[in-house]
Formats: structure tokens, C-alpha cells, sequence
């Protein structure tokens, strides 16, 4: 195994799932110990698919999947001591109150540390004593954030986490996962589609479309790999039309997403301006999986 | 081992808020086995209903995305699998030894033999032996009951889910009726002449819960082996 592989905490090689209407198609990806990756794209692109391959909840049709160099069927408990996972709704019985999401959970987990459950549910200001069906959603996703990382895993999994969590929730959330990562052991896969969150705390963004990656690597580097270009009619050459991506014309002029080494030789009469995250998944699904 | 222990206990806590339901059926099944002046259905209504207590897991699990609960923690399938089958196993031996507790206490209750068939009928309990013969055999037979309920039931739920196949918990029920009734038909007991069987039992009347026990587990180990299989490949 390459030093490489050693020090990724998830690496996806090849990932590939057939369904009747959809398709992962040769997914790889890999997340270097310590970092932040944000899992992007449009609802229905693959996301939580390729999340439930990694879980082995689905069972791939081809390729691999390693976690901190283990074979994530083979070492499947190994793995899962490693992982934790953050839902985008909560799966504990709603009858049940913290106490009890402890006594059912820790049994399972070699380095569970009921303090650290204990500090967690007082950091966030969980009541103890109150049932999961009443707390609100903001709360629920704490408490298994709480659940979540009492067990010492090194690789933290949130599916959509931020969904349906109000401004102010989702910034706790994300200081809460930046104070995880800190002592720089620890790894965070982040599949979402609000990008903003993003680009507050990802160091490595993957953008999956219809089932295609169209990009994997730093965030720094996506910024800088792609520009939104804006011109006119007259500007429009052929060899210009067909780089760009998610391409639209209005009578004023047209706009969309090209990628930087495209604007060698373009008119300088383009106006060029660096992209957010959300501008480039809202241009790559308008092109529909063709870029 | 200890992750199939560990299962039971998950799956005890899933259906923790179905297992309060317990004592009441258990109490609805001594009062009716008490009015109705037979004992022997207190132990079968003790057992079949708590049939409806082993699904509450299936229940609450899909109720509460249990299934992602199951699918994050470091579990096998088969561990899964065989911890719902062994936590419904324990479920249906406490149901049995209840059940032969609650129909002596109806038997008492209610003044009459433990062979007596309703309020109006004479008891069959009059040959010596015979009312211990029916009480082991209900108990034997309630065991055997439960197990084949629950064989029935969990595969199909483990295929289709709890919410798309609940109405299938009667079937067991409905099954054990329609093969009464075809058996009864195809050998006309009538005409039968069972006493040296009946004395056979009564002699050996430990060899009733024996049978159904070993029925049971037969039932149970089949139907576990299919659930596995459908589950292992399942998508959760």
C-alpha cells in the first residue's frame, strides 16, 4: 500500500452502483487524514449513494473502498470503529432520552467515553431528561453529533446535516466540527448541497453530477480552476461555446462556467470573475452531466 | 459473541415501549381464560399475542430510521439478524412460562378443571392424567405456535418492511386454522380411536413440551436462515 493511501482516511476507487434509473459511474475520490470534505451536488446525484457503499448499507456493483487502508466489506467492524455517522434525520427511538441513546449505543463501540457523551450533552446544552421526539431539529442533529463523536472515530460522515437547520444552528454546527478536526487526527466527509457551509470549513471539495465526479481536490483549487465568463453576442466564438459549461444567452449577452486553461486566447472583451461553489453545481447541472 | 448480546439489548430497547404493552395482554388473557371457564385459552391467548410484542421491534425500528442506526454501528448482518431471532426466542419462552403460569391461575380463578372447554361443557379433564395432558400440550403447542409466527412473520418484514406487511402477523394464525380444518376434514377424528395415543402422552406427558419446543426451534432455525439470506443482500 502506498504512503498515500496510508495517511487518506477514505479513499474511493472506481465506485460503481446500478440502479434501474440511476447510476454511480467510476466514482474516486479520497479524503487525506485530518481534512474536511465536502460531498457536493444536486439532490438525486449520488451522494447519499455513494455514503451507503461506503456504510456497506448498499452493496457496490464494482470498485473499492478503503477506509484508513481497510477494505470497508472486508474489516467491516474495524471500519466501523473508526466511523461515525451524522444522518440527515435522527435514527435513535423517539421514546428515548440521551441516557437511554448511551446505554443502547456504547456497548458497541471499543473507546466509547461516557464523559466525553457527558461533556458533549452539556456543551450542547442538551437537556438529558428530555425525549428525542421533543427535541427540535437543531437539537437532534447535536445529539448525534454527540453520539457521533463519544466513540473516538477518526472519520466523521454527515449526509446532508444541515438540512432544514435554521442560520444559526448550522454555524454551531460547523464551529462544532472545526473544534473536532483540530487536534489534526481526525477527518470529516460532508455531503451537502448548501455550499456556503463549504466554504466556510472544507479543505477538499468532490462535485458529483448524475452520478459523474466532476471534480475532486482542494477547494482552493476549484476556485481557481473554473471562472464565470460573461460577454456578448459578437464575443461568442464556436471553440468558446463549446467550453463553456451550463452555458445561457439572453438578448444582453451570455454568460457561464469555463474552465481557466479555456481562456487562453479567448476576446478580451469577456469579463471573467471567480466563481462560488454554489455558481459552479448550479452550472454543471444545467449541462446535464455533459461536462 | 458479545456484538450478538449486544443486539439482543438494542433490539429490547427498540421495542422497549411494545414490551409495556406486555402485562396488559397478559391480564386481558387471564380475565377472558377466567369468564370463559377455559384455562387453555389464557395460554394460547397469552402466546399469540405475544406475537404482536416480538414485531413492536420491526415496528419502532422503521418508525425511527432504525435501519441506519443498525447500519452505522459495527455490526454484521447476521449478527443483526440472528440477535432479532434470539431476542423474539426469549420473548416466546417467557410468553410459554407465563402463559403456564396464567392458566393454572385461570384454572383456579375460574373453579374448573384445566380440560374444561367453556362454561357450558363437562370437563375433558375427567380421566386421571388428562388435565395435565392438556396443559402441557397447550403450553408445547403455544411455544410451537409463537415460533412458527414468528417464522412466518420476520422474513416478510425483513422483505418488505414492517408498514407494507403488518397484516401478515395473522397469518400464522390464519394458516394453523385452515390446517386444523383440512386435517380434521382428510381424517375425520371421529372415527379415530386415540386412546392408547392419549394414554401414550399421559404416560409421557413430558415428551408434549419436548415436542413443541423442538417444533419450535425447528421453525425458528428455517426461518432464520431465510432472513439472514434476505437480509445480507438487502439495500438499507
Amino acid at each position: 500500500m502506498s504512503d498515500a493511501a496510508m495517511n487518506d482516511a477514505l479513499e474511493v476507487i472506481g465506485l460503481r452502483k446500478r440502479y434501474r434509473d440511476f447510476r454511480l459511474d467510476s466514482v474516486s475520490f479520497s479524503l487525506p487524514a485530518g481534512y474536511i470534505m465536502g460531498f457536493v451536488g444536486q439532490n438525486g446525484a449520488g451522494k447519499t449513494t455513494t455514503i451507503r457503499c461506503i456504510l456497506n448499507m448498499a452493496v457496490p456493483d464494482g470498485g473499492e473502498i478503503k477506509v484508513f487502508g481497510l477494505d470497508n466489506r472486508a474489516d467491516e467492524l474495524a471500519v466501523k470503529q473508526e466511523v461515525a455517522v451524522v444522518f440527515d434525520e435522527i435514527f435513535f427511538v423517539d421514546s428515548w432520552r440521551a441516557s437511554d441513546v448511551q446505554n443502547a449505543i456504547q456497548g458497541f463501540y471499543t473507546r466509547w467515553d461516557r464523559a466525553r457523551f457527558a461533556r458533549y450533552l452539556s456543551d450542547f446544552d442538551l437537556p438529558p431528561d428530555k425525549r428525542v421526539r421533543e427535541l427540535s431539529r437543531g437539537m437532534k442533529m447535536k445529539l448525534m453529533l454527540a453520539v457521533a463523536m463519544s466513540h473516538g472515530a477518526k472519520l466523521l460522515i454527515l449526509d446532508e446535516p444541515t438540512s432544514g437547520l435554521d442560520p444559526v444552528a448550522r454555524g454551531e454546527l460547523l464551529d462544532i466540527l472545526r473544534d473536532y478536526i483540530a487536534d489534526g487526527t481526525k477527518s470529516v466527509f460532508f455531503s451537502t448541497h448548501i455550499t456556503s457551509d463549504l466554504e466556510r470549513i472544507a479543505d477538499y471539495i468532490t462535485l458529483i453530477d448524475a452520478g459523474h465526479i466532476f471534480y475532486t481536490g482542494t477547494k482552493d483549487g476549484l476556485l481557481e480552476h473554473f471562472r464565470i465568463v460573461k460577454g456578448s453576442a459578437v464575443d461568442l466564438t464556436e471553440p468558446l461555446r463549446r467550453a463553456i459549461i451550463g452555458f445561457s444567452q439572453a438578448s444582453t449577452g451570455f454568460t457561464g462556467l469555463i474552465r481557466t486553461d479555456d481562456l487562453r486566447g479567448a476576446p478580451a472583451a469577456l469579463v471573467t470573475e471567480a466563481p462560488t461553489i454554489d455558481e459552479i453545481l448550479i452550472h454543471i447541472s444545467k449541462d446535464g452531466g455533459r461536462s | 459473541m458479545t456484538t450478538v448480546v449486544g443486539a439482543i439489548r438494542l433490539d429490547y430497547l427498540s421495542g422497549r415501549s411494545y414490551l409495556r404493552l406486555y402485562p396488559l395482554f397478559f391480564l386481558l388473557a387471564l380475565l377472558v381464560g377466567t369468564v370463559a371457564k377455559m384455562p387453555v385459552f389464557t395460554i394460547l391467548l397469552v402466546v399469540i399475542l405475544g406475537v404482536f410484542i416480538a414485531g413492536g421491534v420491526f415496528a419502532n425500528q422503521e418508525k425511527n430510521h432504525g435501519e441506519r442506526l443498525y447500519g452505522t454501528l459495527p455490526l454484521r448482518r447476521r449478527d443483526i439478524v440472528l440477535g432479532r431471532y434470539l431476542y423474539a426466542l426469549i420473548l416466546g419462552t417467557i410468553a410459554s412460562v407465563i402463559a403456564w403460569a396464567f392458566g393454572l391461575l385461570a384454572s383456579r380463578l375460574a373453579g374448573v378443571d384445566m380440560g374444561q372447554l367453556g362454561p357450558r361443557r363437562s370437563s375433558l379433564g375427567g380421566t386421571p392424567g388428562l388435565n395435565s395432558l392438556i396443559m402441557w400440550f397447550a403450553i408445547g403447542a403455544a411455544f410451537a405456535y409463537f415460533c412458527f409466527a414468528v417464522a412466518i412473520a420476520f422474513p416478510i418484514y425483513y422483505q418488505f418492511g414492517f408498514a407494507r406487511s403488518y397484516m401478515f402477523t395473522m397469518l400464522p394464525l390464519y394458516l394453523v386454522f385452515l390446517l386444523g380444518v383440512l386435517i380434521t376434514r382428510a381424517i375425520n377424528p371421529g372415527s379415530l380411536d386415540v386412546t392408547d395415543t392419549i394414554q401414550f402422552f399421559i404416560d409421557h406427558v413430558y415428551l408434549l413440551p419436548i415436542i413443541g419446543v423442538v417444533l419450535g426451534l425447528l421453525f425458528w432455525a428455517v426461518s432464520w436462515t431465510i432472513a439472514h439470506r434476505i437480509y445480507v443482500h438487502k439495500e438499507i
